[in-house]
């Protein structure tokens, strides 16, 4: 197959398929390698409106319209002592971004929703296989040149193209075998979650929100997602240590975070799991090139930090379609080096806001409440949420807030009468 | 319009905090340590800059400030909104 592609992607989830879908109807040859047989699980349910923006150019929103997946107008959050039905919420469409189509994204379950992203990749020109692997990338003086690809079968190939693209996902197949990714000092968070049935639907007029629960517990917190025909992903992320310390099985630490939230235990009190618990940890990693000679990496193969601002197909998709301009550029006669730079300056810069956000979230989660409740800001925290922070205007807007909520966090940390202090409020540490 | 400010502050906490008609807050009842959880309070701080149109720093959002509706009624007039008796 040597010569038959322009470009290989490893990896056929949402970054590898959106990829597909912008280069192959342009005339660029491409192969996309799925290690699995779609479909398959993947966490990250929740997406962001930005996404709306790539979905409607490689006309894929129509699908997920016809596929009746469940509107996300906003987000709700609940702190652990509010009363049910109690919360405080934004709506993403408040401010809407530039080129807004639709007041509203989506919370898709990932097993259909990647299957239809691939599907439609290969509708579009790409060829697609399934069931198989690349094992390594081959490297030829310092540039990739081309797959060690396997079918389960045992079947096994060279295939070569002048790019490769990485879209393996948090398996990070370059950066792995380059030895270039490194665990993030910071995070060291762990999910727990699953789907259930029969969970109390959110209050009339927050129909598709997803609700985000505060758990009295800094590093942690929950998640309640509404899929279609019932069904909920809920889920807990916290710091793995206090898993580790807590003894317990996942059902019960499950359980024992939930009950730390008035509106999440009233939400799950009728809920019956209907399958088996999911894991995910040590996710939040960074790498340090995110483009070479031949080769690029896309979505969660470039970094992966936390899913609290649903910003993985957002990664995903924008670095997709930033790799597939700095391709068309280097076709179009544009030196490689400087195109592939361009990539790794225009998705760097925008991850790397997400990941001072995260940051900032971890680091006092009032904070967002603090800044999103204000008239005065709350635009700005909208757009930031909204996604796409690869823009000059929405990062100015992200860059301001994150300053100012810097110079906040000294504050209120450097006084103890200060109220937005974890636990300030909390009675039974206030008469401890 | 002094009594004004403090009325609209416990009629906030009271009606929108609390959702109690009758019984809720006095002047002088302690604020932290059981009426606001977080989410109150930025909930409150929201109300008081919109209501009276001024701004509150995340400085002030202290338990001296927030200790009663009365340090909260000081609280907005320090800050420029109406004056509290």
């Amino acid at each position: 197959m040597t010569g038959d592609f322009d470009v290989i992607v490893v990896g056929g989830g949402p970054a590898g398929a959106t990829l597909g879908s912008i280069l192959a109807p342009r005339g660029v040859r491409t192969l996309i390698l799925e290690k699995d047989i779609h479909p398959r699980d993947h966490v990250g349910e929740s997406l962001t409106p930005s996404t709306n923006l790539i979905f409607n150019e490689i006309g894929f929103l129509p699908k997920m319209e016809d596929a009746g997946f469940v509107h996300k107008p906003g987000a709700c959050w609940t702190a652990p002592r509010n009363p049910p039905g109690q919360m405080l919420s934004l709506r993403l469409a408040e401010f809407p971004m530039p080129g807004a189509i639709q007041p509203y994204t989506y919370n898709v379950e990932r097993d259909v929703f990647d299957t239809m992203l691939l599907r439609h990749a290969h509708e579009r020109g790409a060829k697609v296989l399934q069931g198989v692997a690349a094992r390594q990338v081959l490297f030829q003086d310092g540039r990739a040149v081309g797959v060690l690809a396997q079918a389960a079968s045992g079947w096994e190939r060279e295939l070569r193209a002048p790019v490769i693209v990485d879209a393996s996902g948090r398996r990070s197949l370059i950066a792995n075998q380059l030895r270039l990714k490194r665990k993030d000092p910071m995070f060291n968070q762990y999910a727990i979650y699953s789907w259930f049935r029969g969970v109390e639907p959110a209050p009339e007029g927050f129909e598709g929100f997803l609700f985000l629960h505060f758990l009295r517990l800094e590093r942690a917190w929950g998640w309640h997602i509404p899929l279609r025909d019932g069904r909920w992903s809920i889920g807990v992320v916290t710091d793995k240590s206090d898993f580790q310390k807590s003894g317990k099985s996942h059902e019960a630490f499950f359980g024992s975070l939930v009950q730390r939230n008035r509106s999440f235990t009233h939400a799950m009190r009728d809920a019956e799991r209907i399958r088996p618990w999911w894991i995910e940890g040590d996710y939040s990693y960074k790498i340090d090139r995110l483009a070479g000679p031949g080769w690029l990496l896309v979505g969660d193969a470039l970094r992966f930090v936390d899913p609290i601002f649903s910003t993985g197909v957002d990664v995903a998709t924008y670095s997709a379609s930033f790799a597939a301009d700095a391709i068309r550029e280097v076709r179009d006669g544009g030196e490689e080096e400087v195109a592939f730079k361009e990539y790794e300056r225009r998705v760097g810069d925008g991850v790397e806001i997400w990941y001072q956000l995260i940051a900032l979230f971890y680091k006092l989660q009032n904070l967002f409440t603090a800044y999103a409740m204000r008239r005065r800001f709350r635009e700005d925290v909208i757009r930031m949420l909204q996604g796409n922070l690869y823009i000059p205007d929405t990062q100015e807007r992200a860059r301001r807030i994150i300053g100012l909520m810097e110079e906040s966090y000294r504050h209120v940390m450097a006084d103890p009468d200060n109220l937005l202090r974890p636990g300030a409020l909390d009675p039974a540490r206030r008469t401890a | 319009m002094t009594t004004d400010v403090t009325a609209r502050i416990r009629q906030f906490i009271n009606r929108e905090i609390l959702l109690a008609d009758e019984a809720g807050v006095e002047d002088d009842t302690p604020l932290v340590g059981g009426v606001l959880d977080s989410m109150a309070l930025m909930r409150l701080v929201a109300f008081l800059e919109e209501e009276f149109g001024i701004e509150i720093d995340d400085t002030d959002v202290s338990a001296t400030n927030f200790g009663t509706v009365r340090d909260v009624a000081r609280l907005v007039e320090q800050n420029g909104g109406p004056s509290a008796p």
